[in-house]
């Protein structure tokens, strides 16, 4: 996968090209706004890393220009400017992520793992997750290879939360996509919930309590009480 | 008793105005007296005059062929003019009256300086006699054989016993001055008033307020004071702002370097074999980690401390909370603890978002970083009538009673802590909350650990 790094930096710009490079990506890593210009033009990246501050101009001004040239090719901003502000302007511009910088080598490859994917679109993908999986084009879901039933519900929940793996929905967000927005569905998530869970087999969706649920991929062995 | 005394021997401005004008006042009104009681004695208006002249001469006329009787009379007339005079009848400090009939002294009164014989008629003459000052005036009568003088005493010190004698010129003074200082100290009192008002407001303002002063007096003076104290407030204002986007700039600039930093360790651990050299990059990453984490929370207080210039508006914290431990629940989940959230409806506080992210944020890290592994950590939001409450508590150690204030410090740590952090958690926490009109207090938690009350008001239009 050609991934096209835009990075000022000559320590970090090296440091992320090698990381990512390990990981089997293909990176070509300019550092000046002329050169991510040209390639942008002549090697067609599938995903690109942008820094905001480089020397020869806004970051901001070659994402609107991405979005005309490179349409659907997913961008992740890579930044120092951390605020709500930054980020929301960020992604307005049609980033489709954003990470502050200092960052974490595991967070870049998650979320360049998970643009991927999406960029790939769900053709082939089967989320698998401690043998249950997970069939997005044909919403089969199998635990331990027993294929099990689930109501539309279900399984809007499932997939919701196996396509965000170890991060927490709020109860908010869980309702708003799975039932659209109404009022007093905190009831209904819990009994969806509950017949999830009845027929996928404990150990997979863990609560949060007040706050929402998640599906680990590392399970928690949690000290009882 | 002291409080009396030391409040009637502290200055006021009121009293130095009252004992100013009362001097200045006590003051002109001496030189005046002075100056007329002066001008008196140097030429007494019983010598000026001729009325008393004419009656000596009509009565010397009219009984010159009774010289005994004649010196009774003008005896009886001398006592009746050294009483009018006030002098008593010391020759040396009131009036002598001497009378001559053809250069032969006829009469004297007793004990006046014979001596004393004026060279021209008509005038007020100084003289010295007996080796004394004297004034004199001599008249002669129309067929120019009576001579009548009039002597009183012109030395300096002769003054005061004059102004004693004249004592009736300070009694006015001393009636109006009643009169003088209680409308004065009034007229002060109120005239004080806007200044009070100033006073008021700059006494009222809370620490971290640099805002200029808001009530603008429509008196002079008083504009000049208060437009120095905003000139001063502004120049406060601008240092402490360039000194806080210093720091941030500084924070700011640090985060690529440790972004390459951490990069480039992480890539080379995948190269690296040996235990020992794993141990070692592990170091280099933790220690990243904590230097990225200070330089967050360096950015983070900054902006806590910028004044808020966005307007305040409605936040939903229970939502908020929500989503925020949604987004810290990784980190508890790496240390395998608990995150409990109890609230009833959605609660509304007035505020700005960002910021409040930034307080939840830090009450609860601190909360899942000092909890035991495994622990639990309870937040709670509740709604009273004048406020809501949110608390998080923990099972860790918790802060001794003593250390609770010194907490909010900026880069204090309880020193028994071994937990590494930034100290800025809970400044970001004080600064935020206070800018929200929210106290913090910290207590001891149900399980022995740390809980932490946030108290925002209630909004008023909720």
């Amino acid at each position: 996968m050609k991934i096209l790094l835009i990075e000022d930096d000559l320590d970090l710009g090296n440091g992320v090209r090698i990381a990512l490079a390990d990981q089997g990506f293909d990176v070509i890593w300019v550092r000046r706004k002329e050169d991510a210009l040209h390639q942008i033009d002549a090697c067609v990246p599938e995903l690109v890393l942008l820094d905001l501050g480089l020397p020869d101009g806004d970051g901001m001004s070659l994402m609107t220009y991405m979005r005309q040239q490179l349409k659907g090719i997913p961008v992740i901003i890579l930044t120092a400017r951390g605020t709500l502000q930054d980020r929301l302007s960020g992604l307005d511009a049609g980033a489709d992520d954003y990470l502050v910088k200092p960052f974490v080598l595991a967070e870049l490859l998650a979320r360049v793992r998970a643009l991927a994917r999406r960029s790939y679109g769900f053709k082939n993908e089967v989320i698998e997750i401690r043998g249950l999986t997970l069939h997005v084009p044909t919403r089969r879901v199998t635990v331990s290879e027993r294929h099990i039933e689930l109501t539309a519900s279900e399984y809007a929940l499932l997939e919701i939360l196996m396509l965000r793996t170890d991060r927490v929905l709020t109860r908010r967000f869980l309702e708003e996509r799975v039932f659209g927005a109404k009022e007093n569905m905190s009831n209904a998530l819990d009994v969806h919930m509950g017949n999830l869970r009845r027929k996928i087999g404990e150990g997979y969706v863990r609560t949060v309590r007040g706050v929402g649920y998640v599906i680990d991929t590392v399970p928690i062995q949690k000290g009882e009480g | 008793m002291r409080n009396f005394w030391r409040q009637l021997r502290t200055p006021t401005l009121v009293r130095r105005i009252m004992v100013a004008q009362m001097l200045l006042l006590t003051l002109l009104w001496s030189l005046f007296l002075t100056f007329v009681l002066w001008e008196d004695l140097r030429s007494p208006s019983i010598l000026t005059g001729s009325k008393t002249y004419d009656a000596v001469f009509t009565l010397v006329q009219s009984m010159g062929e009774r010289p005994q009787e004649r010196t009774v009379v003008l005896d009886a007339f001398s006592k009746a003019l050294r009483e009018g005079y006030g002098g008593g009848e010391d020759p040396e400090l009131s009036i002598s009256l001497i009378v001559r009939k053809n250069k032969a002294l006829i009469y004297s009164s007793p004990g006046a300086p014979t001596g004393v014989i004026n060279t021209r008629f008509g005038e007020i003459q100084r003289i010295q006699s007996e080796g004394r000052a004297w004034s004199g005036r001599t008249l002669k009568s129309d067929n120019a054989d009576v001579e009548v003088t009039l002597v009183t005493p012109a030395a300096g010190w002769n003054f005061f016993f004059y102004l004693n004698s004249r004592g009736y010129y300070i009694l006015p003074l001393l009636v109006c001055i009643p009169f003088l200082l209680f409308p004065a100290w009034l007229s002060i009192r109120i005239a004080m008033r806007p200044w009070n008002k100033v006073v008021n407001e700059v006494s009222l303002r809370p620490s971290d307020d640099l805002s200029p002063l808001k009530e603008v007096p429509k008196h002079r003076e008083l504009r000049r004071m208060v437009d120095a104290i905003n000139v001063f407030l502004a120049r406060v204002r601008e240092s402490t702002e360039r000194e806080r986007v210093f720091i941030a700039d500084a924070a700011h600039e640090l985060r690529t370097p440790l972004a390459a930093m951490r990069i480039n360790v992480e890539a080379l651990q995948s190269y690296v074999s040996s235990d020992r050299q794993q141990e070692l990059l592990a170091g280099i990453i933790r220690s990243n980690s904590r230097a990225a984490r200070l330089v967050n929370q360096l950015l983070l207080l900054m902006h806590s401390e910028a004044r808020i210039d966005t307007v305040m508006a409605p936040v939903p914290l229970t939502t908020l909370i929500q989503e925020r431990m949604a987004a810290l629940s990784p980190l508890a989940a790496e240390r395998r603890i608990e995150l409990e959230f109890y609230s009833h409806d959605e609660t509304w506080v007035t505020g700005v978002r960002e910021r409040l992210m930034s307080l939840i944020d830090n009450v609860i890290e601190n909360a899942v970083k000092y909890s035991p592994q495994g622990g639990r950590v309870e937040v709670e939001v509740r709604t009273r009538d004048e406020s809501t409450q949110l608390r998080v508590s923990d099972a860790g150690p918790g802060i001794p009673v003593e250390l609770r204030e010194r907490v909010f410090d900026r880069f204090f740590r309880d020193p028994r802590q071994m937990q590494s952090g930034s100290g800025l958690g809970l400044a970001i926490v004080k600064a935020v909350a206070q800018q929200h009109n929210s106290s913090v207090s910290l207590s001891t938690s149900a399980e022995g650990g740390l809980m932490v009350t946030i108290d925002f008001p209630t909004p008023r239009d909720a």
